[in-house]
């Protein structure tokens, strides 16, 4: 069994998790001696997403695989109860937020799954993003069907990607400028 | 040492709110004094205690919502807030950093600043492809605009074709103390 889990506030505003829905119930049915099950992780703010998602789960007979913790928690105390298991995180494009990074720097697997089509062709470059639910649905048979090979190359991906996030001393020094800039007059 | 003033709408556990916290812990190595603002809201979240713990000011004060206030220590600590920064932030910060282009238009007139920084931290496919700032978020040729990607600017200027503000392309960051 693969073991998904995305972080993410359960509101409209990320309100993308009818894709990853659609995905896993997609590799299941074609894969059925091997379950995907996905797990939401975080506060819901929005109880009409919620119950929209149940719906679906019910429709596309998942429920039993899609699990809300209904609050949002921590990301390192997440570290130790789910190491073997995969995160999600929404990308725009090629852009990730902080649960993101957060989930790469502790060391998770981490698939980031692009929301604007309009960016999907910036995606391309790294392995971990995923430009579209069809994307999603090949990266995540390939977690099914060759899991060794592609959880290394999944590693290698994330390490680039959060390499990108760390401050060099030019953008210290505009960072500076930004909080401490001169005054005039 | 200068202050800077750090403009939030919560801190809850959350990106924008990470980004808050990441912000005030950089200014905080660099010898800067941040204080973080978080208008028309008491509750105590996530990031109020680690804040508290790296000795960060962390201020709650009304700005706008006074009909319900009945707690004479937050009025008096509220009016006090109101009228430091209405006339007196120039004097008193170095800057003054919004987080979230929502918050800079909700607290636009209240918080005058020559050098005022507005971080841009979502993306039209957030909102169905559209945002609801009004142009006069963009009215005020002195304040900044940080973007976070490289897609925000051509999203905002997509839909509000003329924007004068200089704008900063910065990133989300870690900054690592080592």
């Amino acid at each position: 069994m693969i073991q998904l889990n995305v972080i993410s506030r359960i509101s409209l505003e990320k309100n993308f998790f009818f894709d990853l829905l659609f995905a896993v119930d997609k590799v299941n049915k074609a894969y059925p001696g091997n379950r995907i099950s996905i797990r939401f992780i975080g506060e819901i703010l929005d109880k009409g997403v919620h119950f929209s998602m149940l719906r679906a789960a019910k429709l596309l007979e998942l429920t039993d695989s899609v699990e809300f913790t209904c609050k949002s928690i921590p990301m390192k105390e997440l570290a130790n109860r789910y190491r073997e298991e995969y995160f999600i995180n929404l990308s725009v494009g090629d852009f990730i937020g902080y649960s993101g990074l957060e989930c790469i720097d502790l060391g998770f697997k981490t698939l980031f799954y692009n929301i604007d089509e309009n960016y999907a062709s910036f995606t391309k470059a790294e392995y971990c993003f995923c430009p579209d639910v069809e994307a999603m649905t090949v990266l995540l048979t390939d977690l099914l069907s060759r899991k060794e090979d592609t959880d290394a190359r999944l590693g290698l991906s994330n390490k680039r990607v959060a390499s990108r996030f760390r401050l060099d001393a030019a953008e210290k020094e505009l960072l500076v400028s930004i909080l401490n800039p001169e005054q005039e007059g | 040492m200068s202050k800077v003033l750090i403009v939030c709408n919560n801190l809850k556990i959350g990106g924008g709110e990470k980004l808050v916290y990441e912000i005030a812990s950089f200014a905080l190595r660099n010898n800067l004094t941040p204080v973080v603002f978080v208008p028309d809201a008491y509750n105590h979240e996530y990031y109020d205690s680690i804040l508290k713990e790296m000795n960060i000011q962390v201020v709650r004060a009304n700005i706008r919502n006074w009909s319900k206030l009945r707690n004479p220590v937050k009025l008096l600590n509220s009016l006090y807030w109101k009228f430091r920064l209405k006339y007196f932030s120039k004097q008193l910060f170095a800057s003054v950093q919004i987080v979230n282009l929502v918050m800079a238009e909700r607290y636009f007139n209240d918080i005058p600043h020559p050098k005022r920084f507005f971080w841009d931290v979502v993306n039209a496919a957030q909102y169905n492809g559209k945002y609801n700032y009004s142009q006069g978020l963009f009215s005020n040729e002195a304040d900044s605009l940080v973007f976070i990607n490289r897609y925000q600017e051509l999203e905002l200027d997509r839909q509000y074709p003329g924007i004068k503000l200089p704008r900063i392309h910065f990133k989300l960051f870690l900054d690592d103390p080592a």
